[in-house]
Order: structure tokens, then sequence, then C-alpha cells
């Protein structure tokens, strides 16, 4: 197990380095500098700004300089929030979409694993076909459609629900209901599925057989299986909520880092773009091995396999 | 189910109502407090490095310049100056600050803190965007070029209250413009500590304004509590404001329907008409005009657009009528100058109002027959001016090209509308394409492109017709017509006109007057008849303002003074 | 379920392959053949656009704008489901905002599934350095953010010269497509691991089976299921990835239109005060029965390939 993480943290390490690499000359190849303002500058001011940010150094020599840098922990002043430091930007967002997307998070969990369990236990049930409608339903609206009715249906109507901001744990409600409804329908639906395949298996029949109840047999038996496909999407589906969504904050006001992804590179601010880029790659690297590892606790097996017993 | 499970299930719904009880502390705005919807986050509230009217909206809080604007003439008064003076040949100003001036942390501020503060903002190596804003003063256009001396630029503090400036040749707004947001005084030891960034620490943000920065969140809230060292402490009702930098209209809306915004400085234009029907909503909002002039470029250096034929045709099949009322829709006004707001275009907003450059006699071209005076004009006849699809058609069959109608020419080639991203700037691109499919038979297509890159596209002459609009720097018609000079910055058509050019030269050296509004008027007449531009409409300001919220003032720049600002508890 | 009844039934089928008879299951249930019967509807409908008696989507009424559905009144033609803020008719819209929302995602869904399946299948049955190599890549990719590689792609292929309106559309499908294909990648690989520890497959190889037969006997028809409903779930998920971009603006360009657009339109126009309600109802209706029916199929699928499921 211990050499299984040394392996994989190496490999993040590795990602991050390709991360950082890939992102650093897409960006450059990309037209459109960050310094595009109305009035045309001097000469000279332009190349006083292009020494700041070191625009004109070779490629190669910049690539090298900020990928020191950013070893060192300093990915550089952000070119479209003029007052602040890339860290600094992803310190003030980051600890609130943490808030928000665990809410968020564990909110899917519970609904969704709610919904499969239930859907599971009596598949085409009334429940089960209920279930699944509202689970299409969360997964077929855009989600600012969703939040638009949100906010004109509960927030307008209930006065203690606030149509926006940030502020309080009631602020946190409709955001974390609305980012964790399309989370909490892919949940229900794996798991129901995965549920439903383990039904299939004859150990499942032959519990069955020996007159264990259905509920008991899926437990004992079905869980563990049928929850590997939840747990793979997990991994990758917890950087994203916790990233936060620019629609949700949009609509909500919420200043976390979610908006940024889309707004650095619209702007071509390219030390927040990187910046913002890594953090992900790091979230998404450390989710996968977690949840790579959950799916080696759940079935050993697998691990023998892929263990290379060749 | 069984125990484990239940408890796993439990186990989770215990951490979300934990998660949500600890949750982010709640806040309450203290009462009293003004909260303003600023539409997104200022780029900086460094005075040399800001540049929207969205920063300009904090820096008149923070800070204080020489003089302020009267918030509904926008005409200067006295600010951290208490009186000043000019020289007869109209060249020299002097300041008298107001005694005992001091800065948020209790510095005393001098004379020589307005000069360091400009040779700031004209420091080559700083690159300030409005730096031009000062290349009028004696020597300053040299030294922010970088051929010139700090020393020689034409500022001294003969007495640590007394600021004298010399200016290049007289200027008529040049008092005007001590009022604007970037030629604020910023305090040198801690801009020179913070070696220009970490602004973001209200601790370190020193200012001489009404107020004084007290929290920074940013793409959340940037608060201001009255400064006590302010000279106009005393005059400061509102003892907090609190400016939100939520960026979705809808959103804003939504907060000031429940009264958590007062002043809502973005709202949504697309079903303006219907919202203004509300009750809620009648009273807080009055279009005013707004001094933007709202237009397409025309990329002059890709063909067909080298004919003036051809860019005058696109105009012609415009019926601007239509685009304001029904596409626009927030009180704009259709555009058959550059210079916004002729009287006749004001008479239909807001009837008896004075127009913003009462001297300036501009005539207009209309689509058929020649010139007239745009005085002149009847306000019905003011929107129809620039429609004329025969004449359109008509010019492109001159030009050489097929046209709806007609079997000869050339087969025009298709072409894009660029245009940044906004739902205004979409539904206008929108119906400007069907327009011209139908109306000229040309095939249109769109291509949106995002705030920051538009520009860069726009100067490196990468579209062919781009969406456009400025906004007056200051308050005279040189502010827009400079702009088209083949030397300018902001002209990014690849439009270049010898005439054009001399007479914004000439008028330029004009300290004002008959001859100087002459060359002005001729100038804005080359422009429309020959020029790289589709006018389209006259700006205006839309807000929304609680009634409770008194002290802004309608002036044509939606310039507000939030030491004027009061707030009644009860609604009048 | 009961999808075999009467011994004549299960003698026919017996012979068949198991997905034969899944297959067979499937089409025997009479929802499924009228999900089949909506979707081929949709799809002729959308085909069919040009030839329909409707306005066009992109013509102008700004003096009907936000026009409810119903006859017109000021001479203006009826408008089944009323008109925008430009003043275009919103069931035109639709219809063609129908073309191009199921040209992405069945496009698009096709892209991710080609390269989704095939590569996590390889990595993972070939095992080894190979596998810990290929899914590193997939890792590499799932950690930059599809939005950049959509701006990205997107600003490239304007710089190389694909400026058209149709080149517009292709880029966008190809990248799309490009961002989508490793969610099925990993699930696909997730499967296989789990599946060739199963003793079924380990006994087959200690018999000595090649391993090609067991790609093809055992794990291929025990992927089917996983693969469909992964493509049930990514469906619906180009086609709301389609409708955000369109909301930030850079999804398809006008004069085309897609469900996303209209979406993002009805939004724009939400208000507690006025609210235009047609332009939420009829796209949110047209896009959430479109993806449940999709879903729709999705399950059935996944229960026809998995019968043995005991009530």
């Amino acid at each position: 197990m211990t050499g299984i993480v040394a392996r994989r943290f190496l490999w993040l390490v590795l990602t991050l380095w390709a991360v950082f690499t890939v992102t650093f000359f897409l960006m450059r190849a990309v037209p459109g500098g960050p310094f595009s303002t109305e009035r045309k500058l001097p000469e000279i001011t332009e190349r006083a700004i292009a020494a700041k940010y070191r625009l004109d150094d070779p490629l190669l020599s910049q690539y090298r300089d900020h990928l020191g840098a950013a070893l060192r922990g300093d990915l550089g002043p952000s070119f479209s929030q003029l007052d602040y430091r890339v860290g600094a930007v992803i310190a003030e967002g980051l600890p609130k979409s943490l808030l928000l997307g665990g809410v968020s998070l564990l909110l899917a969990l519970f609904l969704g694993g709610m919904a499969g369990w239930a859907s599971a236990l009596r598949p085409r049930s009334l429940l089960d076909t209920f279930v699944m409608g509202t689970s299409s339903l969360g997964l077929a609206l855009p989600n600012f459609v969703i939040a638009s009715l949100l906010v004109m249906g509960v927030a307008f109507p209930l006065s203690a629900i606030p149509v926006a901001g940030w502020g309080g744990a009631r602020h946190l409600i409709l955001p974390s209901l609305c980012l964790s409804l399309p989370y909490a329908a892919s949940i229900a639906r794996l798991l129901r599925t995965g549920l439903l395949e383990a039904c299939s298996e004859d150990w499942f029949r032959t519990a069955r057989a020996k007159g264990w109840s259905r509920g008991e047999a899926l437990r004992r038996h079905a869980l563990r299986p049928g929850s590997i496909a939840v747990v793979s999407y997990l991994g990758p589906a917890a950087a994203g909520i916790l990233t936060g969504s620019l629609v949700i904050e949009q609509v909500f006001a919420i200043p976390g880092v979610g908006s940024h992804f889309v707004q650095a590179a619209l702007d071509r601010d390219y030390p927040l773009a990187m910046g913002v880029v890594l953090l992900y790659s790091l979230l998404v690297g450390t989710f996968n091995l977690v949840a790579d590892l959950a799916v080696l606790a759940i079935d050993p097996r697998g691990a023998n396999a892929s263990g290379g017993a060749e | 189910m069984s125990g484990k499970s239940k408890s796993v299930l439990a186990g989770t719904a215990v951490a979300l109502l934990a998660l949500g009880v600890l949750g982010p502390p709640g806040r309450t705005v203290p009462s009293g407090t003004v909260v303003v919807g600023l539409g997104g986050d200022p780029s900086s509230l460094d005075p040399g490095r800001v540049t929207s009217v969205r920063d300009g909206r904090l820096v008149r809080a923070l800070f204080e310049g020489l003089t302020v604007a009267d918030e509904e003439t926008l005409a200067p008064l006295p600010g951290c100056a208490a009186t000043w003076s000019v020289s007869p040949d109209q060249r020299v100003w002097s300041f008298e600050l107001v005694e005992g001036l001091r800065w948020s942390n209790g510095d005393l501020l001098v004379a020589e803190d307005f000069r360091r503060s400009w040779l700031r903002l004209l420091d080559p190596r700083e690159g300030c965007p409005y730096a031009h804003l000062l290349w009028c003063i004696e020597g300053a256009r040299a030294y922010s070029e970088g051929r010139g001396d700090r020393e020689a630029v034409g500022i001294a503090t003969p007495t640590p209250t007394r600021l004298v400036v010399r200016l290049e040749t007289p200027l008529p707004h040049f008092l005007a413009l001590t009022s604007s947001f970037p030629l604020v005084p910023v305090h040198g030891p801690s801009v020179e500590a913070s070696a220009g960034s970490a602004l973001t620490a209200p601790s370190r943000l020193v200012s001489n304004g009404p107020y004084r920065l007290v929290e920074r969140s940013l793409r959340e809230r940037v608060a201001v509590e009255r400064n006590p060292h302010s000279h106009r402490a005393a005059e400061v009702a509102v003892p907090r404001i609190e400016y939100l930098a939520t960026e979705s209209a809808t959103t804003t809306l939504n907060l000031f329907l429940s009264g958590e915004v007062h002043w809502a400085t973005a709202v949504p234009t697309t079903i303006l008409t219907r919202l203004v029907e509300d009750p809620r909503l009648a009273d807080a909002c009055t279009p005013r005009p707004h001094l933007e002039s709202a237009f397409y470029r025309v990329n002059v250096t890709r063909p067909p657009f080298d004919d003036p034929r051809v860019r005058r045709a696109l105009s012609l099949a415009i019926d601007r009528r239509v685009l304001c009322q029904e596409i626009t829709r927030c009180g704009e006004q259709p555009a058959a100058t550059f210079v916004p707001w002729p009287a006749p275009a004001l008479a239909v907003l807001a009837p008896g109002a004075t127009p913003p450059f009462p001297e300036y006699d501009r005539s207009v071209a209309p689509a058929s027959g020649g010139a007239r005076h745009a005085s002149e004009v009847a306000p019905e006849d003011w929107g129809g001016l620039l429609h004329d699809p025969e004449r359109a058609r008509a010019l492109l069959a001159e030009a050489g090209f097929r046209v709806p109608g007609r079997r000869e020419g050339a087969e025009l080639p298709g072409f894009e509308i660029h245009y940044s991203a906004s739902p205004l700037h979409q539904r206008v691109a929108e119906w400007l394409q069907e327009r011209w499919r139908e109306e000229l038979g040309l095939e249109v297509r769109l291509r949106r492109s995002e705030g920051k890159s538009a520009i860069a596209e726009q100067r490196r002459l990468d579209y062919d017709v781009s969406r456009s609009s400025w906004v007056a720097d200051y308050l005279d018609p040189m502010t827009f017509l400079e702009i088209f000079h083949s030397s300018a910055g902001p002209n990014r058509t690849g439009w270049a006109d010898a005439e054009y050019d001399r007479c914004i030269e000439e008028a330029g050296r004009k300290p004002g007057g008959e001859e100087r509004n002459r060359l002005l008027a001729a100038a804005e007449r080359i422009l429309l008849e020959r020029g790289p531009i589709i006018p389209l409409w006259y700006g205006v300001t839309t807000t929304f303002v609680s009634p409770r919220l008194e002290g802004l003032g309608a002036n044509a720049l939606d310039q507000q003074w939030p030491a004027r600002f009061r707030w009644t508890e009860e609604r009048p | 379920m009961k999808p075999l009844e009467g011994p004549a039934r299960a003698a026919r089928s017996a012979g068949r392959s198991p997905n034969a008879r899944a297959l067979g299951r499937l089409m025997g249930r009479r929802t499924t053949r009228l999900a089949l019967l909506f979707l081929a509807g949709l799809v002729l409908i959308s085909a069919a656009a040009p030839l329909l008696p409707l306005a066009s989507p992109a013509e102008t009424h700004p003096e009907w704008a936000l026009a409810p559905p119903g006859a017109g009144d000021d001479g203006a033609p009826t408008a089944l489901c009323g008109r925008d803020a430009l003043g275009r008719d919103l069931l035109s819209r639709i219809v063609w905002g129908a073309r191009i929302s199921l040209l992405t995602a069945f496009a698009a869904s096709f892209v991710s599934l080609a390269i989704g399946v095939t590569w996590g299948a390889m990595a993972a049955w070939v095992g080894g350095w190979v596998d810990e190599l290929m899914m590193r890549i997939v890792d590499l990719l799932f950690s930059i953010p599809f939005i950049f590689l959509v701006i990205f792609l997107g600003t490239l292929a304007r710089g190389w010269g694909f400026t058209g309106t149709a080149a517009n559309l292709v880029v966008f499908l190809v990248t799309l497509g490009l961002a989508y294909w490793l969610t099925m990648a990993r699930v696909v690989h997730g499967q296989v691991v789990v599946w060739r520890g199963r003793e079924s497959v380990q006994a087959a190889r200690a018999l000595g089976a090649r391993r090609g037969a067991i790609l093809v006997r055992h794990l291929l028809p025990n992927l089917v299921p996983v693969v469909i409903v992964t493509l049930t779930l990514t469906i619906p998920r180009i086609l709301l990835v389609e409708a955000f971009l369109s909301y930030l603006g850079l999804g398809v360009q006008a004069p085309h239109v897609s469900w996303g657009i209209l979406a993002r339109d009805a939004v724009e126009v939400l208000t507690p005060i006025a609210t235009p309600w047609w332009l939420v109802l009829f796209p949110s209706l047209a896009i959430v029965t479109t993806l449940s029916v999709l879903q729709y199929l999705g399950d059935a699928v996944r229960d026809a390939w998995s019968p043995k499921e005991s009530y």
C-alpha cells in the first residue's frame, strides 16, 4: 500500500509539472496580450511593463524563472486584479469555495446515496420511477436555469433565505443545493446501476436463496462492488465541486475561485490562470489518488490484478 | 437498511448540519450603511492604475482631488484646493490648498503630495494609463514619453500649501480636469512601501478622501467608513458604504428588490421597459443622458471597407429609431453625429435640459440632401436622419457591388461583426446582422470576444466591423473627436485623413471660441461623411437608486460624490 | 421483469448470444419503443426544419418583442410558443436549436465513446506500466479544466484560419468530444480492472485461454452496460456543457441557435417582476424531455442487459 501511495505521489508531482509546462506554453501560444488598454502606451512604458512582467525575455528563460518561482510558491502578480498576487487571489477565494463545495459534496452524497439505495431496493417501483425521474430533471436542466428558478421560487417568497450574497449559513442553502443537484443525480444513478449489477451475481442469488431480505443481501454483498463506480466518479467530481462553479458564483454572488477558471483565461491573466489550473490539478490528483485507494480497499482483487502479478 | 449504513447516513447529516451552522460567520450590516452594487471588482484601488468608471466610483469615495465636480453640472468646486487663480494668458494656474489637510493616517497633506502624485502619473516607468490627462502641462508629455526630464515638468510648490502649474498652451477645461479621479493625490510613503501592489490590506491604504478603506474582500465587497481626518468629516452623512462586487445584473436587481442594495449601478437592460412598470422600480430608475457615443468601427484596411461608399451604405441601412426603441430600449437616442447629445436628440429624452456642449454647433450629413445644422433639425425628424436603405443600395451599386433587386455587379464578400460580450451588444449585433442581410443582401457572421481581447483585436485591426463606444474623459467635444486623429491610440480603424488631422491639430492650439468650434465641427463632418465609423446611439445612464438614498446627482457622466449621500431610515 | 414469456419464446432465444437476447428484451417493452419513436421523431423534425412551415429562426421583429404564445395582434403572425426579446419566433428557434443541440450531443458523445472505450479498456487489459502511463495521461488531461481547452482550442483554430460559421461548429464539436472522452476511459478502466480480477476470468486464464478470446467472450459483453450508462450520463452532460458555453457566449454563434442559447436568453430576462415564462418553459421542456428520454433509454438498455436481477 505504501509503495502504491509513494508511486502515485511521484506521479502527482510529475503531473503538476506537466500541467505547468503544457499550460505555460499553451497560454503563450494564444494571441492577445494582458495589457490592452484603451490608449496606446508610449513605447518606453510598454518596455517598462514588459520588463516588469518579464514578457520580453526568451520563452525558455521565462519558463525557467516561472517554474523556479512557482516551486517557491510564488505565482507572480495577477494581470487583471492589479493589487493582488495570484497567491492572495486564491487564498481569498479558496476557503469560501471549499466551504460551499464541502457542504455541497456532503449534500450530494446524502441525497444521491439515499436516492440510489432506495431505487435499487425496489427497482421499477413507484419510488424508483420517481427518484430516477427527479434525478433526470437534476441532470437535464442547465444549472443556471435551476439557480434562477430557485431564486424566483424559493428566495423571494421566503424572506429567511437570501437571494444572493455571502456572509452566513443561510447564504449557503440555495447555492449548495444548486451545486449538489447534478452530482447527487449522478451518484444516485451510478449507485443504482452498480447495486443492480451486483444483484445479478451468483452469490447474491445464493444469499437471497438463503432467505436473506433483499436489503440485507444488498448491504452485505452488493454494496461494496456496487459502489465502485460511485467512488471512481467521486474523485474528479470532488475536485470539481470544491473549486466551485462560475454559474453558481455569478447567480448567487459568491466570492469563490470558480469564476477565475473562466475569467482568467478570457482576460489572458496568465499567472492567475496558471494558479487556478495548478490548484485544480492538485485537487484532482489528490482526490483521484484517494478514489483509487478506496476502490482498492473495496475490491482488493483489483489491486492484485493491477499490481502486476503477471 | 442496516445499522452501518444508517450510521453513515446519520454521520453525513450531522456533518452537514455542523458545517451549515458553523459555516461562515454571519455578518450584519450596521444600520445607516449604504450598499452599492458595483457590477464587479475594481481593477485596482491605486489612483495611478485605475481606468474604469467602476474604479472611479471607489476612488471618489477614498480620495479627493484639488477640485470636486458638482454633482449636477460637473462644474469644478473647491476640493483640496480652497481657492485658485489663473494668469492673464491662461497658462499658469495657482492653487491654494485648504489649511491643515490630513491623510487618513494623520499625516499632513501638502502641495508636494500633489506634485509627487502627478509626476508619478507621468512617470514613464509606471505606465499609468491616464498619464495623457496631464500632457497639457509644460514638459509633461516629453517626460511621460521618456524624452524629457522629470524636473522640467511645469509643476511647482512655492509654499507647502501652494501648487503652481504651467500649461503648454491655454486649455479651457483644465480646471475641470483637476476633478477627474486619476488626478487625486496618493500617499507617497505607503505607495513606495507597497511597491505598487498590496493595496489589498485596509491598513496599508492611506487616503485623503471623505472615506477610508476598512474592508476589501475580492469578488465580494469593498467597505469604506467615514474618514475622521478628512476636512469634510463633518459634512459626511453616511457613516459607511459597502460596494458589492456582484457581477450579474440580474443578481444585482434581485438584491435591490430585496432591499440589500440601495444603488445598483448596472441593471438588466433587456427588459428594463417592463421592469420600470413595477411600482417598486418606477421611482428608482430615471434614464439620463450619458456622455457616451455608441458606434461600430469599420476596418478601412480591409476591402471593401476601404471604399467610403460601402461604409456609408452600411450606416444608411440601419433604422436607428427601431434600434433605440426596440433593441436597446433604455432611453438611448438615435445618433446622427459622433459627439453625443445634440439638442434635438436631447429634447426627446430630457425636454428642457441644456445640451452638454451648448456652444458646439455641429452640422449633420443626412442621408439625402446637403448638410444641415444639427440645431435646425426637429426632434421628431432626428432619428430618421441617417436611415435611407434606397440610398444605401444605390451607394453599393455605385461602388460596383450587387445588391438586392439588381443583377450586375460583384458579390459583396461576407464579413464579420466583432463584438464584446454583453447581452445588449449581442442583441444589437444579431439585429444588425439580420438588417444588413435583409436590406443589402449581405452575409454577416458574428464573432464574440471578451473584454480585454476585444480591444487587443481592434488594435491589431483583426476585425471587419467592431462594436465600440466612447465615453467623455472631459467636458469638451475634443474628447470624442481627437480619438480619430491618425496618430491617436484609440483610432484602431486604420483610417487617416490629412484634412481631419489638420482640423484637430489646429483646434487643439486654440484656447476656445468660435474658431475652435468651427474647426471641430468641420472635423466631425469629415468623420461622418467619410470616416471609419457607423454611429448608432447616444448612451444613457440607467441605474436603480432607492428613494431613501439622496444626494446622487443627475450629471452627464454619472459621477457621484459619496460625501453628498444622505440616507433616510424611513420611506419618505 | 418477466421478459421471456412462454416456453416457445424461451426456446427461441436460447440459442442466441446474451446481447442479442438483451436486445430482444429491450425492444419487447412498449415504453422503450415509444422513447425510440420520440427520438426518431425529434431527429426527423430537426433534420426537416428547413422544410417546415416555420418562420426563420433569425428573423427579428423587434416590434413584437416578448409577445406571449398565441395568435399575434398588430398583424403579427401566430407564434405558438411566443417570441423572444428580439421578436423572433420561439417555436422556430426551438426546432432549429434541436439541430445544433442534437448534433453537438451525438457527435461529441460518439467521439468520446470511441476514444474513451478504446483507451480505458486497452490500458486496463494490457496492465503493468502501460496501464499506469495511459491512465496517468488521462489524469493529466483531467487535471486541466476543460474550459481552458475550449477557449484555447477555439482561439488556436481561429489563428489557423478556421473562421467560417461551419468551421466554428466543427471546432466546437471536436473540442467537446476531446474534453469528454476522459470520464468514459476512467469508468471503463475501473470496470475492466474489476472484471479482470473475477474468478471466471482468472479461471479462463488459468485454463490457458487466449487473451483475445477472454476479451471478446468475457470482458466486452460485460462492458456494454457500464458503457451505456456512462454514455447516457455523457450525452446530457455535453448538452449541458453546450448550455454553459452558451451562457458564457463561447458556444455556437448566431445565426446558429441551440437549446443552450435559448436557455441563456431565458435566464437573461427572468426577473421576479417581469417573467416571460414561455422563454423559460418551452426550451426547458425541450431539454428536459429529450434528456429524460435519453436517460430512460439508457436505463432500459442497462436493465435489459442485466436480466438476472431478482425482485
